[in-house]
């Protein structure tokens, strides 16, 4: 008597990993940036300017871990929205986070007046409000929400960055001796969450995607699971 | 009784002329009613408004031109990346489209017309509101009309807000035609804006090869101003020449995504690699 083993295809075993792949394409792309920069700089600290940047690359990221391809043809979703997409941000965030620290690391070493609590803060308040964005955007029917919101993320924060001058106060740290907004930012860290957590709630829509689905689902739609 | 009404004549086809025409006609209606660039033109009016309420639109001389370079030019590329990855989220539910891909780029780099209009209205503006209200400084030395060279300044504005305003936005269509993968807009935008900036460190006046200078100086006493200048070390209006062969440089690249003309294609986009080393050398000369 023989046993067949039959081993999953190895995409498959790739598969829960895909969401996050913006995430480190966007982390390692930020970390690439600040590596090349310290190299140009020949020993000079990394520019502000460029730092902000780099906060701007690894914060965008995670607005991608929403896009759901499959939303407009699934019928059925196996677990509450809100629930699912926790384990999806967990595992991003955790990518994020790992990027940032290799962030910080090269920081640290080269440019250490930098002010890195500040930019720190300045990161998890931007990642919370590229995911609240995209609950929002995603929650008026768009399924791919990353691209609009990661867009407008970087217009908003380099936007803020060159007409930061036209301001009343400061938002982002741009000189080393500045101060650190590290109150404003965990105000809008906790608001992003709220509305990060608001906009996630099922709303209906359990009930709107069941029973064979909107758009022609029918059985077989009914048995496609989302992520 | 019945009326036999005659059949409606078919008109002759349209030209490749006629087609690109209208086109871009579509284009430019769709990038100047998106939210984006609506969103810079708010901000450059606002800023605009700011300075007219002030009475000081021009503060610091040509240094003027960082606002409406990057609301106009950055936004602008976000929009021209948006507009033609578009083309490619509609694919599945056109499988056949009436004009080619090399047509409806040609069209939407010359919808990227729209930024540039605007970044021209924009440097009359300020060429007005700084004859109406001259910019004063402690040390009597501003980088503007009447203290630098008429050439100079007119240079500094049109390769700085124009030129910026038309590039931006060339760039997208170039990058979205060639990168359109997801946050290829978002990764473009981090490097248009960090070249500049890195560009600061490279010895005068090489510098001068980024897609975008500052040209002027200034000195500041307690945070405050008290002169600026425009720099000897590169001539703008070569510059603005080297920034045009960029541009041109961006359209060819956006039309070589395509196999048709690629030969002749690659020929000019020879020539105006050339012209623009040439414009480089005889800015920094």
């Amino acid at each position: 008597m023989s046993t067949v083993t039959q081993s999953r295809p190895l995409t498959d075993r790739f598969t829960p990993l895909r969401p996050v792949v913006p995430v480190v394409a966007s982390a390692g792309a930020a970390t690439l940036l600040l590596g090349a920069v310290t190299l140009a700089e020949r020993g000079g600290e990394v520019p502000l300017f460029i730092t902000h940047l780099v906060v701007l690359l690894v914060a965008a990221g995670p607005a991608y871990l929403l896009d759901d391809r499959s939303a407009d043809v699934t019928a059925v979703v196996p677990r509450p929205l809100l629930r699912r997409r926790s384990v999806i941000v967990g595992k991003g965030m955790l990518v994020a986070a790992a990027g940032w620290g290799v962030v910080v690391l090269l920081l640290r070493w080269r440019s250490p007046s930098a002010p890195l609590d500040a930019l720190t803060w300045e990161t998890a308040a931007l990642t919370w409000v590229g995911l609240a964005a995209a609950a929002v955007v995603s929650g008026h029917g768009v399924s791919e929400p990353g691209n609009q919101v990661a867009s407008g993320l970087g217009l908003l924060v380099v936007g803020v960055l060159v007409g930061q001058r036209l301001l009343p106060f400061p938002v982002l740290v741009t000189t080393g001796d500045g101060p650190a907004r590290i109150g404003w930012w965990v105000t809008a860290t906790c608001s992003a969450v709220a509305i990060f957590v608001f906009a996630s709630r099922q709303r209906g829509r359990r009930s709107d995607r069941g029973g064979g689905g909107r758009r022609g689902g029918g059985a077989a739609a009914s048995r496609t699971y989302r992520l | 009784m019945t009326t036999l009404a005659p059949p409606r004549s078919v008109g002759p086809a349209a030209t490749p002329g006629q087609s690109v025409t209208a086109l871009a006609l579509t284009e430019a209606r769709r990038f100047a009613r998106h939210p984006l660039f609506l969103c810079s033109l708010a901000v450059v009016l606002v800023a605009q408004g700011v300075g007219i309420a002030r009475q000081q639109v021009i503060d610091v001389g040509v240094e003027a031109t960082v606002l409406p370079a990057f609301f106009i030019g950055v936004f602008g590329f976000v929009v021209a990346h948006r507009l033609t990855t578009s083309l490619r989220r509609t694919g599945d539910l056109a499988d056949t489209a009436p004009v080619g891909a090399q047509r409806r780029t040609v069209a939407l780099c010359l919808a990227c017309l729209v930024p540039m209009t605007l970044g021209i209205l924009v440097i009359l503006s300020m060429a007005l509101f700084g004859a109406v209200w001259p910019p004063t400084m402690p040390d009597r030395q501003v980088a503007w009309f009447g203290y630098e060279s008429n050439l100079d300044v007119w240079a500094v504005l049109i390769g700085d807000v124009v030129l910026a305003c038309l590039g931006g936005p060339l760039l997208g269509v170039a990058v979205a035609r060639w990168a359109p993968f997801r946050g290829s807009a978002l990764l473009g935008m981090v490097l248009l804006m960090t070249g500049p900036v890195l560009a600061q460190a490279v010895p005068s006046p090489w510098y001068a090869a980024a897609p975008w200078v500052i040209f002027n100086d200034e000195r500041v006493v307690g945070g405050k101003y008290q002169a600026s200048w425009i720099l000897d070390a590169v001539s703008p209006a070569w510059w603005c020449g080297y920034a045009a062969c960029l541009c041109a440089l961006a359209v060819v690249a956006a039309l070589m995504r395509e196999s048709a003309h690629r030969r002749q294609l690659s020929l000019a986009g020879g020539v105006i690699a050339a012209a623009a080393v040439g414009f480089l050398l005889l800015a920094v000369a």
